[in-house]
């Protein structure tokens, strides 16, 4: 298609023969045959230019252009490896953040929820004076479903642990326990089997277990034989019906699925059929084309009758209500910040790098331009020309656009785990055609604004012939050129500043973070949990037989110094039995909350073990395990919000209106479960001898190698109860860890995108000097030679860099200023705008700046008099 | 001598009408629109033959070498049959722009 060997010579025929007639015609009119010639070759005015204009009209010349162009680039390129190496990597970390960051906002933020109800599936709250939400109890989900028009279902909710045995080791399972219309309600299919069925909820129905698709992949390798097959949970004979599709981890991540029936608290008589016995939660799903206020608006009416059928269950001064909150924003409120300002930072580094790319392929516009000159003087159309840069242009950033989504899709696994830390919508988070088109259609705006500075540039060089008479330099620069270039060095100090303080307060925030005193000593801790199988330890007595039998076997373990067990961990991050009590003699403040605790069980060594100071009083001992007299320990806050200056021990408290009676014998240093709650958490210590509970945990400070520590708490465990698992095995520096692994991999990512950014802008910069340098060579030569000091001399080159370096920091400074809401939300005790990040950030660019105009500014030093007047 | 710029579309009308007495080559067009405009439009080599291929592309115009009055080889065009229709509707259209145009300049 494209070979046009035979046209063109069949062109050349042609004009040449219209040459010879005309000259014929000038011969037949008198002229000599050589100024005949001449005159007709005139009158052609260039046999080149119209056989170029010719060739410009043929069919598929356009196409057949473009790959001529294409092939152009890629040769000029090649010729250019420096040049192409830098913009085709900076491009790639440009576009593959940008991209593996979109990947992460697609798969969170931009989709309905992955089930048939979609974004209709609401959590219903009922939040009250003393708690966000007090959930529901099975009674109330009842009516709900019965009464609620807005609404096509209402399903009960809760998560327990179960044991499964039959499977290798006891198993501890996460186990969801809903309304057997559940996963109709929310329209979720299985992948093979069936979900529950209408009346599989009942009390006493035959036990079936629905698989999660994670347990399953990660149990069973995605076995379909498993449908029909059974094991034994707890007690009883479960048989597997049916395999879940991969969704949300939400509200938890649970293993498997039982209906409601299966959960012996939920189904006590006691549970079932009482209205204010709140145990379970409640989600429901909104009718199609019903707004979730005109949902809101039908629940207060229900709420209202509720409160005044049932005044007991409702107490006035609670102010209880009904609040339906969506599924998704619930899903995604804690991702969000993280991720737009990950997504601005990463949009921010892609900035930086194509104006970084705009300012080289700018330069080398620069230097080429005799070339280009010359190409138009030779009769190249300014369109060709353009085109072939544009080319060049596309070319560069679709080899870093396919770099960088390769670079994406490597990190995609990376970001996917990471995110599960903030949102259980983490397993979207996957590389799709979606992803594709973005990262495409991304390329194409990033190719077309790096073709457009050679254009702009192209609209400022008005004058071909004064490019070719340029002299020695052996380039021009109007300007213009030299504007718009540092315009574009200018937007990325501005860039940079903005990143580096968005990633300074990221960074102090963490240092504040990893700073903060949680109470305990978290060094050389190992804990573990043993969650006891509910149906065998059924009762007070043989929960506290078991924690006695443990502590007995477990004490003198080798390489343990000393063993604690307590009904919950330190640095947990909710709240797990929050406890309100009076104290004996203080009457509780009016319409105030009243006395409240969190209500941890623990052994006698447990503050010794965890690192948690006695100041005043006493630990307990094992003789603390009466349960006519209890004892109890106080954590020291407590002491001064609710015993004021009178010493609390031997007070008494009560929990239960004057049922039990606690004796304070001690007080224990504060602990703080949440590193970023700003309040530390107030903690009302009981004997787990007296007051045992079915979630224990084990902590043996070591002082040798974990490993082996690990292996005999497992086989002292196995010697109790063989049927006991044993989870959650991990240091409290691990746990702790978990903690601030979100803000961890947010400082990472944005210090990164940073530091690449500032490197990216100390490379341009560093390119206007060098290229001033070069320019005023002569000028600097005629200084040396006049005496001028080497000090004035690189003041004067670098002086164009300073001030762009000046004018940026001053537009990051207001951007950043302008951006401060961004990043403050996710700031702990760092203030949006403090001054000390924006001071260090500013030196860090102002230090780099000078080393990035220093090194090519001391070739000016070195530039020799002789050599530049001999015009070298 | 005094020349005026073709008008965007008149040099096809030209060749066209230049064409309807017989094949032609490259300066005999041009020396023809030359002689019937009475000098008016002189058609450079740089319009002229980008037009003709333009055309013979267009399937208006078709080409052959021949030779000249004086023995020489040229490449002659002639009117295909589509090229004769062009030169009709062309012609219709010059001639309503033209009657436009004398009103518009007469009544304005």
């Amino acid at each position: 298609m494209f070979d046009h060997a035979h046209e063109d010579r069949d062109l050349d025929d042609e004009l040449r023969a219209y040459v010879d007639l005309r000259t014929a015609e000038h011969v037949k009119a008198g002229m000599s045959p050589d100024a005949a010639r001449r005159a007709a070759l005139m009158e052609t005015g260039g046999v080149e230019q119209v056989k170029e204009e010719v060739r410009d009209v043929r069919p598929g010349i356009v196409l057949e252009a473009i790959v001529q162009d294409t092939r152009y680039a890629f040769r000029t390129l090649r010729k250019a490896p420096g040049f192409t190496l830098a913009a085709v990597v900076t491009l790639a970390m440009g576009i593959g953040a940008a991209t593996a960051i979109f990947s992460m906002v697609n798969g969170v933020l931009l989709h309905r929820l992955p089930i048939g109800s979609g974004d209709r599936l609401v959590h219903l709250t009922q939040p009250s004076l003393k708690s966000p939400d007090e959930g529901f109890s099975v009674m109330e989900v009842a009516d709900l479903r019965r009464d609620m028009q807005t609404m096509s279902g209402v399903a009960e909710y809760h998560s327990m642990t179960f044991q499964l045995y039959g499977h290798g080791d006891p198993l501890r399972v996460l186990t969801g326990v809903v309304s057997d219309r559940f996963f109709d309600m929310i329209g979720v299919k299985p992948v093979i089997g069936r979900t529950f069925l209408p009346g599989e909820e009942a009390v006493g129905a035959a036990p079936v277990v629905l698989l999660s698709h994670a347990f399953w992949m990660s149990q069973f390798n995605g076995d379909s034989s498993i449908v029909g097959a059974t094991f034994t949970m707890n007690d009883k004979l479960h048989t597997v019906i049916g395999v879940l599709p991969p969704l949300p981890g939400y509200p938890n991540g649970n293993d498997i699925w039982m209906p409601a029936g299966a959960c012996p608290f939920r189904s006590a008589p006691s549970m079932m059929n009482m209205r204010d016995m709140r145990m379970v939660f409640a989600f429901a799903v909104i009718k199609e084309g019903v707004s979730l206020e005109r949902a809101q608006t039908e629940l207060n009416t229900v709420g209202a009758r509720f409160h005044q059928a049932y005044p007991a269950a409702y107490p006035e001064s609670q102010r209880m209500q009904f609040i339906a909150v969506g599924a998704r924003d619930e899903m995604t409120a804690r991702a969000k910040p993280i991720l737009y300002m990950l997504l601005a930072t990463a949009v921010f580094l892609l900035l930086v790098a194509v104006a970084n790319v705009a300012t080289l392929s700018l330069s080398r516009q620069l230097r080429r331009s005799r070339e280009l000159a010359l190409r138009v003087a030779l009769g190249a159309g300014g369109a060709r020309l353009y085109r072939q840069q544009a080319l060049e242009s596309l070319v560069l950033t679709f080899a870093g656009g396919a770099l960088g989504v390769g670079i994406a899709a490597a990190a995609i696994g990376l970001l996917r785990s990471l995110s599960t830390r903030f949102t259980p919508r983490a397993g979207e988070i996957q590389m799709n055609t979606t992803i594709f088109a973005f990262a495409f259609a991304l390329c194409a705006v990033v190719a077309f604004v790096i073709a457009a500075a050679p254009f702009v540039h192209a609209l400022g060089r008005r004058n071909v012939a004064n490019a070719l008479r340029q002299g020695n330099t052996g380039s021009v620069g109007t300007r213009s050129d030299l504007r718009l270039r540092n315009m574009l060095v200018t937007a990325q100090v501005s860039l940079a500043f903005v990143m580096l303080v968005g990633a300074g307060l990221v960074a102090r925030s963490l240092v504040e973070l990893e700073r903060v005193d949680a109470g305990v000593d978290v060094h050389n801790v190992l804990s573990a949990q043993l969650s006891l199988n509910f149906t065998k330890y059924n009762t007070s007595a043989k929960q506290v037989a078991i924690a006695s039998t443990l502590l007995e076997r477990l004490d003198g373990l080798p390489g343990v110094s000393s063993v604690a067990l307590a009904s919950s961990s330190p640095l947990r991050t909710s709240s797990q039995n929050d406890v309100r009590f009076q104290i004996e003699g203080i009457e509780p403040p009016t319409g105030a909350r009243g006395p409240h605790a969190e209500a941890t069980s623990i052994s006698p060594e447990y503050f010794k073990t965890v690192g948690i100071p006695v100041i005043h009083g006493r630990a307990f001992t094992l003789a603390d395990r009466d349960s006519t007299n209890i004892s109890a320990i106080v954590s020291d806050r407590m002491v001064k919000t609710y015993w004021g200056s009178r010493d609390p021990i031997g007070t008494r408290i009560t929990p239960d209106s004057g049922k039990h009676w606690l004796t304070i014998v001690g007080v224990a240093g504060n602990v703080r479960s949440s590193l970023t709650d700003p309040e530390v958490t107030d903690e009302l210590y009981v004997p787990i001898l007296v007051a045992a509970s079915n979630d224990v945990r084990v902590f043996l400070r070591a002082n040798g190698a974990m490993p082996p520590i690990e292996k005999s708490l497992r086989a002292a465990v196995r010697d109790i109860d063989p049927q006991q698992p044993v989870s959650s095995v991990q240091t409290l520096e691990q746990v702790r860890g978990a903690q601030l692994a979100e803000p961890r991999l947010t400082t990472t990512l944005v210090s990164a995108f940073a530091i690449l950014a500032l490197v990216l802008t100390a490379t341009g910069l560093s390119g206007v000097i060098a290229y001033g340098v070069t320019q005023r060579l002569p000028e600097i030569g005629i200084r040396i030679a006049l005496g001028a000091q080497r000090g004035s001399v690189l003041a004067l080159v670098m002086r164009e860099g300073l001030v762009i370096v000046a004018f940026g920091l001053f537009v990051g400074l207001g951007a950043s200023y302008a951006m401060r809401g961004l990043v403050g939300r996710l700031l702990f005790h760092v203030g949006a705008t403090d001054l000390a990040t924006y001071a260090a950030v500013a030196a860090v660019i102002l230090g780099t700046a000078a080393i990035a105009c220093f090194v090519p500014s001391r070739r000016a030093l070195k530039a020799d008099p002789a050599r530049v007047f001999r015009g070298g | 001598m005094s020349q005026t710029n073709l008008l965007q579309g008149t040099l096809d009308l030209l060749i066209l009408k230049t064409l309807t007495l017989g094949k032609l080559h490259g300066l005999g067009i041009s020396n023809r629109i030359e002689q019937i405009t009475k000098g008016t439009f002189q058609v450079k080599p740089g319009s002229l033959f980008p037009a003709l291929h333009r055309m013979e592309n267009a399937g208006w115009l078709e080409s052959s070498w021949g030779e000249s009055a004086n023995n020489r080889r040229a490449k002659y065009y002639a009117l295909t049959k589509a090229g004769r229709r062009q030169l009709k509707s062309e012609t219709d259209e010059w001639s309503r722009i033209v009657v436009a145009m004398g009103l518009a300049l007469r009544n304005a």
